[in-house]
């Protein structure tokens, strides 16, 4: 009989980090599902470790003890380059300093998942995804060209480049003024609704939080509800 | 799997192709970084280039021109007689070509004065091969008939005279008809005395110089018919003529004998070239350092979006690698290009005409050695970009991942020190260098952390700029280091080269003339020895130091066997492959000796000889072995009866490798040397007067020998001082690199002290306080090393000692700290003008 799992399930992930003052842990014992389709806002002070459970779950940082399933793979299996391809065919992460090649243009930056995946016409495709961002007419820009919201929607472009199952946001409004965010976070609701893509959102903003179908609060490393 | 083509859809690029896609828009970023790279590796892979290109085109000139460099495919030289009539047509294939000639001492006078000649007389079938060139270009036999003459220019300038005007040689008066621009054999007499003249045979019988008595060299040039085994011949005739009284000389061994004067020089510059790349190479691993720390967050990205290891060892390795090639072909363009148009300069070195001969081999090895050297320097920081984890996008800072082992880097060096000792034509001098690296950067690593540690002590003792600098040149993981080690490098390299040049030229211009004659005389009949005496007398302030018959000989055996010369040692196989002088004495010699005995002052027995210590162990001989010489065509074995100490030639004192025992020698044809004390002002006097009463006898300024050895050695100090100081532009560039890399700090230090309050100048004076403490420390460790270097070259290996040398060497030292300050300065003045606001927010270093 085959197994159905959620799209995100974490059991006891904890998270250790070497500091100069002897070792931090960051995440203690944390236990998580996430259903497919879901959108869940992950909140808390600096510091809490939203960040860190983001970067545990996209196999940024390997947890240091516990089980970590998403999108149906044992996160805890896999070396670095086995991650690396589980993120270019799983996941689109977004974040807060857009983290766009400042060598590439916009189209070339979005394109760099589809390249990295062997997708043929990737220029093309990239094209496509920033037209539905709504920057058809700066196709050829370099990010030092752009304003902070264009950029961000570069960065949602190239992360819903490869449609992926599994969308991570961190902060993604927290390097924009206010009408900006919104109008970038509207569009990646809407993108998100078209195609149902799953959306972990880490964000200190209540209202933004509140888009979400659900909302984890983290503090100290640990869920608090 | 990410980078093979498993998922691959149809029409999507293959991992190479991708990775070059993505190294060309990665490359479109800020280019600076590159350019230290690229010049460091071209410098270095130039500089071995050029030098090996100069040493091929010299040697392949050599090669080229072998039959013109000798005169013929042999040459026979028979000292003292000409050979009889038949006695070498006997002994060669019907059909061969002989030019026959002269060559002997002599004077010639213009007016009052007389000059010391190289007199050459030639006949009609001259050169055989090659080509004389005259100035102005007139056919060789009519210049030389009827009494006609051909000088060097050097003849007609120190004489005063012009083509056309008339000079005395003997009985006759000749007239000037050319100059001698090129003669094609002239490596054959490279260490003749005095300039050329050239006359036909009929001339030189006319002038009477050939009486009985002169001291001359008949030659005889042979070339044979095409397709004739020279070689065969060579073997035929000296089976044949073992003991006859002339010796044989082959085209095929020109270019050994060449090589063996040339290869130690190319071999000390091909040093001094790999030092330059060596040097480079830490701008190489410095930018290469610089270049992919600052690709981090993008190496980070590319991990993010999917990229694996191999993607961005294929990105990086592919961006590298076209950096390299760029250095390395620019490397060879320059290094081929510099040589072919400074042969001209080579040209007026040497006796024969250099063409650019640009051959793969040299090439090949100096890409070699640059490609190696750039794997070694890039492997460490590409496997810790490689390694660089995207966490680095999430939480800003991240630990510097680790860079991997130290295996490969390890092997790496392994393979260059093998491919720097291959491209050094002298396998003990390439070794000796590549045994010397280690250690000498080992003590350069020391010398600059030791430096840095007093800074760091130092720096709570200092005040306002000079304490922000020491802080600077101390801090941890900042490229002060490499910058001392690479400028430490080439200062010292430079001061080494200051300091030996310096010792050698106290050694040529000082000491020389202070413990040596003034003028040595040679080829003095017996019976010339009184008016010798006579002369000597007559002149103000001049004393006969020494003289000493001579009898020319030829060892030809060794312990009873024929002489084997791969079975002496290299030092003093030149004692057995030409004639030697050889004298007699009764008296013992003042230094002693070695081992054995002294003869008795009325030795009368079989035939006794004694050796110089270093050509007895050179040939494996001692006290009670027989040696053979051919003196003058007869046979005679002697017993070795002692060992002499080495003979200093430096003390430029009459001296002999092989003293007789009375009794053997007297009896053969001999002429006489001595050694004069004149004063300088006594000279040209002297001259003409030797040359009226005396006018076989040769005599030898040596104040003109000195002139000439410091003049070569100026040149060939010159070649060196610009190799070296290509080493101290190599550590320039690293500045350069580290300054270009420091950029990031200096700026956001820059915009922190100006936003703090201070003002420009004081910004300013910190960075002036920065650079010139880096560059005393860089000069300090150049210092030590060098001086250190200098001390084991000329005392361990010269045993010359050293001599102080305060003002190049403060020179050098000077200008490697005016380079830092300048170069330091000129990449950290911009800095000034950026404004404040954005920096501060988003360009705090990392």
């Amino acid at each position: 009989m085959r197994v159905r799992y959620p799209m995100i399930r974490l059991r006891g992930v904890e998270l250790t980090l070497p500091g100069a003052a002897g070792p931090v842990h960051i995440l203690k014992g944390i236990d998580l599902d996430v259903e497919s389709g879901e959108a869940v806002a992950i909140t808390g002070r600096s510091g809490a470790g939203k960040s860190s459970l983001l970067a545990v779950i996209t196999g940024i940082e390997r947890a240091s003890a516990g089980s970590l399933r998403v999108a149906g793979t044992e996160l805890s299996e896999l070396d670095e380059d086995a991650l690396a391809r589980f993120r270019r065919d799983h996941l689109g992460i977004l974040f807060q300093f857009f983290h766009l090649v400042p060598t590439m243009t916009a189209r070339e930056n979005v394109a760099l998942p589809l390249e990295l995946a062997r997708r043929p016409d990737a220029l093309a495709r990239a094209a496509q995804r920033l037209a539905e961002v709504g920057l058809a007419h700066r196709l050829d820009h370099y990010p030092a060209q752009l304003s902070g919201g264009e950029q961000q929607r570069v960065a949602l472009a190239r992360a819903l480049a490869c449609e992926p199952a599994l969308l991570l946001a961190d902060e993604p409004t927290g390097n924009l003024d206010r009408e900006t965010g919104e109008q970038v976070i509207d569009l990646l609701f809407a993108i998100r609704e078209r195609r149902g893509t799953t959306l972990l959102l880490v964000t200190h903003e209540a209202d933004l939080a509140a888009r979400c179908g659900r909302r984890i609060e983290l503090q100290d490393g640990r869920i608090l509800r | 799997m990410t980078g093979a083509t498993a998922g691959r859809e149809p029409g999507a690029a293959g991992p190479w192709r991708l990775a070059l896609r993505l190294a060309r828009r990665d490359l479109r970023g800020d280019r600076r970084g590159f350019l230290v790279f690229v010049a460091c590796l071209a410098l270095g892979v130039a500089t071995i280039a050029a030098i090996g290109i100069a040493a091929g085109s010299v040697l392949g000139s050599v090669a080229r021109d072998s039959r013109a460099l000798l005169g013929g495919d042999l040459l026979i030289t028979s000292a003292g007689r000409p050979l009889a009539e038949g006695e070498l047509a006997a002994l060669l294939p019907p059909a061969t070509r002989v030019s026959r000639g002269v060559r002997t001492h002599a004077f010639v006078g213009v007016g009052g004065r007389s000059l010391a000649v190289a007199l050459r007389a030639v006949d009609g079938a001259w050169p055989l091969y090659g080509r004389a060139e005259l100035e102005p270009p007139l056919d060789l036999r009519r210049a030389l008939a009827d009494r006609g003459a051909v000088a060097d220019p050097l003849l007609a300038s120190r004489l005063g005279i012009a083509v056309g005007d008339r000079l005395r040689l003997g009985a006759v008066e000749l007239e000037l008809r050319a100059l001698l621009r090129r003669e094609p054999d002239r490596l054959a007499g490279f260490m003749d005395i005095g300039p050329r003249l050239l006359v036909s045979e009929a001339t030189l019988a006319a002038s009477g110089l050939m009486g009985p008595g002169a001291v001359a060299s008949w030659t005889y040039l042979l070339a044979l018919p095409e397709g004739t085994d020279a070689e065969r011949v060579a073997e035929a005739l000296e089976r044949r003529a073992r003991d006859a009284p002339w010796r044989l000389r082959r085209a095929s061994r020109v270019l050994p004998r060449v090589a063996h004067f040339a290869d130690p020089l190319t071999s000390y510059l091909t040093v001094a070239g790999l030092a330059v790349l060596l040097t480079g190479a830490l701008g190489i691993a410095l930018a290469a350092a610089a270049y992919l720390d600052g690709r981090r967050r993008t190496i980070a990205i590319l991990k993010a979006v999917g990229a694996g290891r191999a993607d961005i060892l294929r990105v990086l390795g592919l961006q590298l690698a076209l950096l390299a090639l760029l250095g390395i072909a620019g490397g060879l363009a320059i290094g081929t290009a510099v040589p072919v148009a400074g042969l001209g300069f080579l040209g007026e070195l040497l006796p024969w005409r250099v063409t650019p001969l640009v051959t793969a081999g040299p090439l090949l090895l100096a890409a070699a050695v640059g490609g190696v050297t750039v794997l070694l320097c890039v492997w460490r920081p590409l496997a810790r970009a490689a390694a660089v984890t995207p966490a680095v996008l999430l939480r800003g800072t991240v630990a510097a991942p680790a860079a991997g082992g130290w295996v490969v880097p390890l092997l790496l060096a392994l393979l260059l020190a093998v491919l720097a000792t291959l491209s050094v034509p002298r396998l003990r001098i390439g070794l000796g260098f590549a045994l010397a690296v280690p250690p000498a950067l080992a003590l350069l690593l020391l010398l600059a952390a030791g430096l840095q540690r007093l800074a760091r002590r130092t720096a709570g003792l200092a005040r306002g700029h000079w304490r922000l600098a020491l802080a600077a040149v101390c801090r941890p993981g900042g490229d002060a280091r490499g910058v001392i080690v690479a400028l430490g490098a080439g200062l010292a390299l430079l001061t080494m080269v200051v300091l030996a040049e310096a010792r050698l030229r106290v050694e040529v211009a000082d000491r020389l003339p202070a413990r040596t004659a003034d003028m040595f005389l040679i080829d003095i009949q017996p019976d010339q020895r009184a008016t010798l005496r006579r002369l000597v007398a007559a002149t103000e302030g001049a004393v006969l130091l020494q003289s000493a018959p001579v009898v020319r000989a030829r060892v030809t055996g060794i312990k009873g066997r024929p002489v084997e010369i791969e079975a002496i040692d290299e030092e003093v196989r030149w004692t057995v492959q030409a004639d030697r002088a050889l004298t007699w004495r009764a008296a013992p010699p003042e230094a002693g000796l070695v081992a054995g005995a002294w003869w008795p002052e009325d030795y009368a027995g079989p035939p006794l000889v004694s050796v110089e210590e270093r050509v007895a162990e050179g040939y494996g001989v001692t006290v009670g072995d027989r040696l053979r010489f051919n003196v003058l065509g007869r046979s005679i074995e002697a017993e070795i009866a002692n060992i002499r100490p080495r003979i200093d030639w430096s003390r430029g004192r009459i001296d002999f490798v092989f003293v007789f025992a009375p009794g053997v020698l007297e009896r053969a044809p001999q002429s006489w040397v001595a050694a004069l004390a004149l004063p300088p002002a006594a000279e040209a006097a002297f001259l003409d007067a030797l040359a009226r009463e005396l006018p076989n006898v040769t005599p030898v300024s040596m104040r003109e020998v000195v002139a000439r050895a410091a003049d070569i050695l100026g040149r060939i100090g010159l070649g060196v001082r610009l190799v070296a100081g290509l080493a101290l532009v190599s550590g320039v560039l690293v500045l350069a690199a580290a300054v270009t890399a420091s950029r990031r700090r200096h700026r956001y230090e820059a915009v922190l002290l100006k936003t703090l309050g201070a003002t420009r100048r004081e910004v300013l004076a910190l960075y002036v306080a920065e650079y010139a403490l880096l560059g005393g420390l860089a000069a300090l460790a150049g210092l030590i090393l060098g001086g250190l270097g200098a001390w084991v070259v000329l005392s361990a290996v010269l045993d010359l000692g050293m001599v102080p040398a305060t003002l190049p060497v403060a020179a050098v030292l000077a200008g490697g700290l005016g380079l830092v300050l300048a170069v330091g300065m000129a990449g950290t003045l911009r800095l000034l003008r950026v404004p404040a606001g954005r920096i501060l927010a988003a360009d705090a270093p990392a």
